[in-house]
């Protein structure tokens, strides 16, 4: 199977390292103290944020900082074949906590003792990069929650095909079980909180990959910023200052 | 610009789903054109100032790849989704068309009009996918005009008359192939225009794994009541299908019912049987049986994939060839052997098989799932598609198959990959490969056969002592003579000058019935295996290898149960009594050939030791000479030895085994053993005894020697095996190695010998003809052939020492054990063949060599040569390929000779060649031996 | 996954402060370099495919099991490898009895992901009769004590056990030859798993002073470190998985160090486990035969 043609397009048309389009849109969850919708490319994704409230189970609650929960779910409907997914099965389990530690990170959990943050992440649409896509989109949402951070977190896939590094890739490049390299980072700080990757690859070209995924990573963040930045306005603007 | 393609897909699980898949659209795609003055001309492959411009259409591509490859079409734009058609098609049409883009002499270019934001054409409601891309491609030939604007033509190049129409509507020049080239006024260019004879396009190679496109390939087999009755009304054939092996194209069924063999020519005939199989055959009308004519046709184009191989040692491992009756001068037209088809299999035979897989491109991802065609190194069997996610892995190893399926709609059946044998030309894999091939059992020995083994450390008890019928010789003074290195010794001699002037001389083999019981799973395991099998520098044990090498291996120095057989000879070597019994005995020396020889010719040395082999020399010298004149024939094949580097194990060099005296010596008396023990147990079980045959060479087996004998010259006889004999003692040429030659151009037209039961032949069928002697059998080497080990429980059970187990009963089974032992024998010696084959090649690798050949078969394009010093055979082409029958050539059939048509030049049988000896590998991974005249 | 929290044993703010000031000095509490391995050892036992692995503390005990099941619809040519993780409440007071946990998920989908994803068991082998019969292998990994990094120690004790697994043969026969016989273990010596490489886990700890990495974290240090990442590479150098879930940030350059250094680390424990397979190998081989008993050799 060809996944990057001779002229160097891939199967949807993109180039090896464009990212497909990005949208994101804040509070779409009027309940929630913070919502957003983040889309990359057809794989779409809800965050929901709760939080900081009461523990609900005393026994864990923390005397030195907050409680900081998450749940990933799959929506029935988010892939083509409609399928009754069982609740809490591995990989959902361990994107859970995966998302949940990466999370953690970059909130200032030391401000806010004795209580808790639920995190509620649903992947409305499937076509690859799922993981990353929820991470931006708990980011806006704990943006919107008004929940301190000590910076953002933002995520974005790479993969290797065909000997060529593929950014971002949808599931039809997902499924050709080739390398893929998941990364989450704190743009400012430049650092790499969450970093997986399965398959086989020599050390020097996931170097290669990885350094892709941090490129998309800042690209992501750049455009979060924006929106933020936009949301704030509009907020501004409807508080009518 | 995004547009989302959305489209419903059937799954393998038959489900139905909507798949959605991003489709972007782009603005930085160019043209191609260096002249152009908008786009990016960095990746432009076109002439900088084009007169005109192709564009071609997807069925142009599919017709006429052979147009396109010639230099003078030039300046093409190759759209992609003509690319995409042309793959879905004909995936060697479209690595061609490849090859032509990224060929930087060439000026083609892609341009992926299917993402170009202005050339994108969606599908109208009700367009068919062709109708949609046929607009796709006037589309991107509209956008080139209107884009490089009127000073260059867009020519569209269809031959699809719809498709011109509305291109000539919409404006574009079209065009046809033929009228496009015969504007061109290049008339060698019309030559390689394809006229198709119809619209269609034809996909002879393509595999089409869609159901609905698969076409039927092969009749259907009939259900199983049809064919009972057909059996028995005597329309259809019983028998087992027989691939040959040198031409899997063609395939013999021996039939009962017909009394002979049929032969299935081609493989729809054969219907998608397998060699093993058991079939039923219906015949082909007379007038379609084969003659000789269509069948080298046949076997034509697999012609040149003849290897060089070791010299033949007997007719049964040298390739077939159907009894050439036309070319003795008995043609009758018409009337051919009876051909036919296949109709039904009655029971499959199918196993795993070993090969490798055709070399392919590795797909993107690893778990793309790649179909790939098994080819097994065995050529009797048909290629097997199997389907795998690791092609990566499996490309350059030797892997097992085994088949699932074949059904009629395709060409080849379907298997699955079973396992990885190793790296394709690693020295431990091929020699795994030729045991697989052979059907040779290399397992280590199970749990519940190991079970079976005596405790450790063995050593003769005082049990096995009072046994009254366990003569203790341990103070005679034994010794045993081997090929240096041997540990599984199964045979000791002794010979002990009598005061009356005669030799009490005493042959001792290893009592393996000692050690294993009939019935038990160990009797089950070595009946199985049949025999050991002995490859260059590796050994595969019949029994195991505490057994092998040391419980009954007659190592000296140790006390050790064995069966005797004692004569009391004359100084003339005459047999005056013959007794046998079960002893105990001590080797004083286990003496290699080479030492033994040097002990005999040292005359200096006088120890018991070497006395004792002097007069078994000399014992053994007249019992030879004797039997010589009785008509047994000394027939010469070329073994050859390897010397084998210990650190790399590769050969370090290569030559003739040199058989010595001492080698005839010990050969002599076991001869005279096995045929002691053949009459002894015939006498007691006339009907169950397990003896040793070898056929009369029937006149069509001599036939080849015949031929060459008369071309060159030479008289033989061959009406008797002695009149054979003498004839060959007189067949002296002028140059010393004509003997020699005659010899094993003889040895190879003889059949092997075979073990049989004595109640299913008849006594005068019981003659050895290579040995003259009208009995024979295997008694001398139990711990490496089981049917020593039958043959030691009827010679026990003959001098009532032990009851005959329920075995020799039935006779169908002894039978049966029989065949299975010469099945055994014959893929034994196989595979040793096999064995120094592949160490030959590998001697070969690093070694190139100029060396002296014979010419031992003419063939029309070329002749088989032999080379004597490194026992091989292999054939020299006089043409290549492709000037094949192009009649430089001409064959002399009575003269035995390969002539030039002008006469200048000629080859003629026997004749000695200089040759070059080279490892050449026209394919990857498969490397062969060549053989070229210097 | 709030079992993490439930019956958490903690460490002192005293012994915390120890660990860490101490690491700075370059000291290990239990006396080690920052990037040494603690001692390794692998047993087998009497039963092919099971192995014990001890990490210095650390215990865990790995099974492997194999039946012929119906493969799935879209593989019919291949068999299934699955790896199921208990983690017993003996082994650690935070793990509950009953389903298993976040921490006991995440072991084995590491394990799994560095196993299956690159392929190193060669599954199309174990294909029987296509669409039909597969052999299914099962890990089972049991945690017997757990004293940090249960990581390394189950991977390492997977990979044992799969190398002294073996399954019995089968071949098909009948009148159609689709039918499978299974030869019993003592008719036909059963067979090996086909293993195309071994995928280590090495683990690192990392805390909050960047400048802080320890190779083979203890359960002290686990309890201190606050983020930790597990690469699994072979001895060729192949990444096969990476897991680094979240927490602590580090620079890329030293994950591309870490990885390095885990490269080494891994050619030195794959040894391992093949010298211990061997001599596990070799020793089966001599106990087949019977010896007498008054002369024992080894």
């Amino acid at each position: 199977m060809e996944y990057v043609s001779p002229e160097g397009l891939r199967s949807d048309g993109r180039r090896p390292m464009e990212m497909r389009q990005i949208r994101a849109e804040i509070g779409a969850v009027s309940k929630a103290d913070g919502s957003a919708i983040f889309e990359m490319g057809n794989t779409k994704v809800i965050a929901a944020v709760y939080g900081p409230r009461e523990v609900q189970n005393r026994s864990q609650q923390m005397s030195d900082k907050a409680l900081v929960r998450c749940e990933y779910s799959m929506a029935n409907f988010s892939t083509g074949d409609r399928m009754r997914k069982p609740k809490g099965d591995r990989r959902s389990t361990e994107i859970s906590l995966v998302i949940r530690q990466t999370m953690e990170e970059c909130i200032l959990t030391h401000l806010m003792p004795r209580s808790q943050i639920d995190i509620y992440v649903q992947v409305l649409q499937a076509d690859g990069g799922t993981r990353s896509a929820c991470i931006n989109a708990a980011t806006l949402a704990l943006a919107d929650a008004g929940i301190p951070m000590l910076d953002l977190v933002t995520s974005c896939s790479a993969g290797y095909l065909n000997s060529t590094p593929l950014l971002d890739l949808n599931y039809v490049e997902d499924s050709a079980g080739g390398p893929d390299v998941t990364v989450g980072i704190l743009p400012k700080l430049d650092k790499v909180t969450l970093l997986q990757m399965d398959s086989k690859l020599p050390i020097d070209i996931l170097e290669n990959v990885m350094q892709l995924a941090t490129e998309g990573c800042k690209a992501i963040a750049n455009y979060i910023r924006e929106i933020l930045l936009e949301n704030t306005k509009q907020l501004e603007y409807r508080r009518g200052s | 610009m995004l547009h989302n393609k959305s489209f419903v897909k059937k799954t393998k699980g038959g489900k139905v789903i909507r798949q959605v898949r991003e489709h972007y659209l782009r603005d930085d795609i160019y043209c191609g054109a260096p002249s152009c003055t908008i786009c990016n001309t960095s990746g432009a492959r076109l002439s900088a100032s084009p007169s005109t411009i192709l564009v071609l259409d997807t069925n142009v591509v599919l017709n006429q790849i052979d147009l396109l490859e010639n230099p003078a079409i030039d300046d093409v734009v190759v759209l992609s989704i003509v690319l995409d058609e042309v793959k879905n098609k004909n995936l060697s049409v479209y690595n061609r068309l490849r090859a032509i883009c990224s060929n930087p002499m060439r000026k083609f270019f892609v341009f992926s009009n299917e993402y170009h934001r202005d050339t994108y054409v969606k599908e109208m409601s009700g367009e068919t996918k062709n109708d949609r891309n046929d607009r796709a491609i006037r589309v991107a030939s509209q956008w080139y005009q209107k884009h490089l604007g009127d000073a260059i033509k867009v020519l569209l190049v269809t031959n699809d008359k719809e498709n011109k129409r509305k291109a000539s509507e919409e404006g574009i020049c079209a065009e046809t192939v033929e009228s496009y080239v015969k504007s061109l006024d290049r008339p060698d260019l019309l030559d390689l225009l394809v006229r198709p004879s119809s619209e269609d396009v034809e996909m002879e190679d393509v595999e089409d794994h869609r159901p609905s496109k698969r076409k039927i390939i092969y009749a259907e087999h009939k259900p199983m009541s049809e064919i009972t009755s057909g059996l028995h009304r005597g329309i259809y054939h019983q028998g087992k299908l027989r691939v040959n092996r040198y031409n899997p194209f063609e395939a013999y069924v021996g039939s009962e019912s017909i009394g002979d063999e049929i032969i299935i020519y081609g493989r729809s005939n054969m219907n998608r049987a397998f060699d093993g199989d058991i079939v039923a055959v219906e015949l082909l009308p007379q007038d379609q049986w084969q003659g000789e004519k269509s069948m080298s046709i046949a076997s034509e184009e697999d012609e040149d994939d003849d290897d060089v191989h070791l010299a033949p040692n007997s007719a049964d491992v040298a390739p077939r060839t159907i009894p050439q009756q036309s070319s003795t001068g008995e043609i009758n037209a018409g009337s051919g052997r009876p051909s036919g088809c296949i109709v039904g299999i009655i029971k499959r035979n199918w196993q795993s098989y070993c090969g490798s897989l055709e070399p392919m491109p590795i797909p993107g991802g690893s778990r793309g799932v790649a179909y790939a065609l098994f080819v097994s190194k065995d050529r009797r069997f048909p290629k097997i598609r199997i389907q795998t996610r690791q092609l990566e892995n499996l490309l350059d190893k030797r892997i097992i198959v085994s088949v699932d399926s074949w059904d009629r709609q395709s060409r080849y059946p379907s298997g699955h990959y079973v396992r990885t044998v190793g790296k394709i030309g690693d020295k431990d894999t091929e020699t795994e490969v030729v045991l697989i091939e052979n059907d040779i059992n290399s397992r280590p020995f199970s749990a519940q056969v190991l079970a079976c083994l005596p405790p450790l450390p063995w050593s003769v008890s005082s049990e096995d002592l009072s046994i009254p019928f366990r003569q203790d010789l341990r103070h005679l003074r034994v010794f045993s003579v081997d090929p240096p290195g041997c540990k599984d010794i199964d045979d000791a001699l002794h010979c002990i000058a009598l005061p009356n002037g005669n030799f009490d001389v005493g042959v001792h083999i290893a009592d393996v019935t000692n050690f294993v019981f009939p019935g038990t799973p160990l009797d089950d395991e070595a009946s199985q295996r049949g025999t050991s099998v002995y490859l260059v520098e590796k050994r595969i044990d019949m029994l195991p290898k505490p057994l092998t090498e040391d419980v009954c291996s007659l190592r000296s120095d140790v006390e050790r149960l064995a069966f005797s057989v004692i004569w009391e000879m004359t100084p003339e070597a005459d047999i005056i009594s013959t007794r046998y019994t079960k002893s105990v005995i001590k080797s004083a020396a286990a003496l290699s050939y080479v030492e033994a020889q040097a002990r005999m010719d040292d005359s200096r040395l006088m120890d018991p030791v070497t006395t004792d082999l002097r007069n078994m020399n000399s014992l053994a010298k007249k019992m030879r000479l004797r039997r010589i004149e009785n008509g047994a024939l000394t027939l010469a094949s070329a073994e050859v030895k390897f010397q084998i580097d210990t650190e790399t194990h590769n050969p370090l060099d290569i030559g003739i085994y040199q058989i010595k005296e001492a080698n005839q010596m010990v050969e002599e008396f076991m001869l005279a053993a096995n045929v002691s023990v053949a009459q002894q147990i015939l006498k007691s079980f006339p009907l169950c005894s397990l003896l040793r045959r070898h056929p009369t060479p029937t006149k069509e087996m001599l036939e080849p020697l015949l031929r060459v004998s008369a071309a060159i010259g030479l008289n033989l006889d061959v009406s008797s095996s002695k009149a054979l004999a003498d004839s060959l003692d007189h067949a002296v040429g002028d140059d010393p190695y004509f003997n020699k030659l005659i010899r094993i151009l003889t040895t190879r037209c003889m059949s092997q010998a075979v073990y049989f039961c004595s109640g299913d032949l008849s006594p005068p069928e019981y003659h050895h003809y290579g040995l003259a002697t009208p009995l024979y059998t295997h008694f001398t080497s139990p711990i490496r052939r089981y049917a020593d080990v039958i043959v030691h429980r009827l010679l026990a059970a003959s001098i009532g020492i032990s009851k005959l187990p329920s075995v020799f009963q039935d006779r169908l089974q002894l039978t049966s054990i029989a065949d299975n032992l010469n099945y055994r024998h014959r893929n034994a010696q196989m595979a040793g063949r096999a064995s120094v084959e592949l160490n030959t090649l590998i001697y070969f690798r690093t070694r190139p060599t100029d060396t002296e050949a014979r010419v031992v078969k003419i063939r029309s394009n070329g002749f088989f040569v032999f080379v004597p010093k490194f026992g091989i055979e292999g054939p020299v082409y006089l043409t290549t390929r492709a000037e094949k029958g192009s009649g430089e050539w001409y064959v002399d059939e009575q003269e035995q000779k390969i002539k030039k048509m002008d006469g200048s030049f000629s080859y003629s049988i026997l004749q000695t060649v200089q040759i070059h000896l080279e490892v050449v590998e026209p394919q990857p991974n498969r490397p062969k031996l060549q053989l070229t005249l210097i | 996954m709030e079992q993490r929290y439930a019956n958490c044993w903690r460490l002192t703010v005293n012994e915390k402060k120890f660990i860490e000031s101490s690491l700075l000095s370059e000291l290990r509490v239990d006396g080690r370099g920052s990037l040494e391995y603690r001692k390794l050892s692998i047993k087998f036992g009497k039963d092919n495919g099971s192995a014990e692995v001890q990490l210095g503390e650390t215990r865990v005990m790995s099974f492997v099991s194999a039946e012929l099941v119906q493969p799935y619809k879209d593989r019919p040519n291949e068999g299934t490898l699955s790896i199921f993780t208990e983690f017993s409440p003996m082994a650690d007071p935070s793990f509950e009895p009953g389903r298993p946990g976040e921490s006991a998920v995440e072991l084995g989908r590491i394990i799994d992901r560095g196993l299956r994803e690159s392929r190193a068991i060669d599954t199309e082998s174990l294909c029987v009769l296509s669409a039909k019969l597969v052999w299914a292998i099962r890990i089972d990994i049991h945690i017997l004590d757990n004293a940090g990094n249960l990581v390394d120690a189950a991977n390492i004790a997977a990979l044992a056990s799969l190398s002294t697994f073996r399954r019995s043969e089968c071949s098909l026969g009948g009148e159609d030859g689709q039918q499978v016989v299974v030869h019993p273990p003592e008719v036909r010596e059963p067979l090996p798993l086909i293993i195309h490489h071994l995928p280590v886990a090495v683990t690192f700890g990392f805390f909050s002073n960047e400048n802080l990495v320890v190779l083979d974290p203890t359960y002290h240090e686990e309890a201190v470190m606050t983020g930790s990442m597990t690469v699994t590479l072979n001895a060729n150098g192949d990444v096969c998985a990476i897991q680094k879930p979240g927490r602590q940030g580090i620079f890329q350059r030293v994950i591309m160090h870490c990885l390095k250094l885990a490269h080494v680390k891994a050619a030195d424990i794959t040894t391992k486990i093949i010298d211990a397979v061997e001599k596990h190998n070799i020793q089966r081989e001599v106990q087949k035969v019977k010896r007498h008993s008054n002369c024992f050799t080894d």
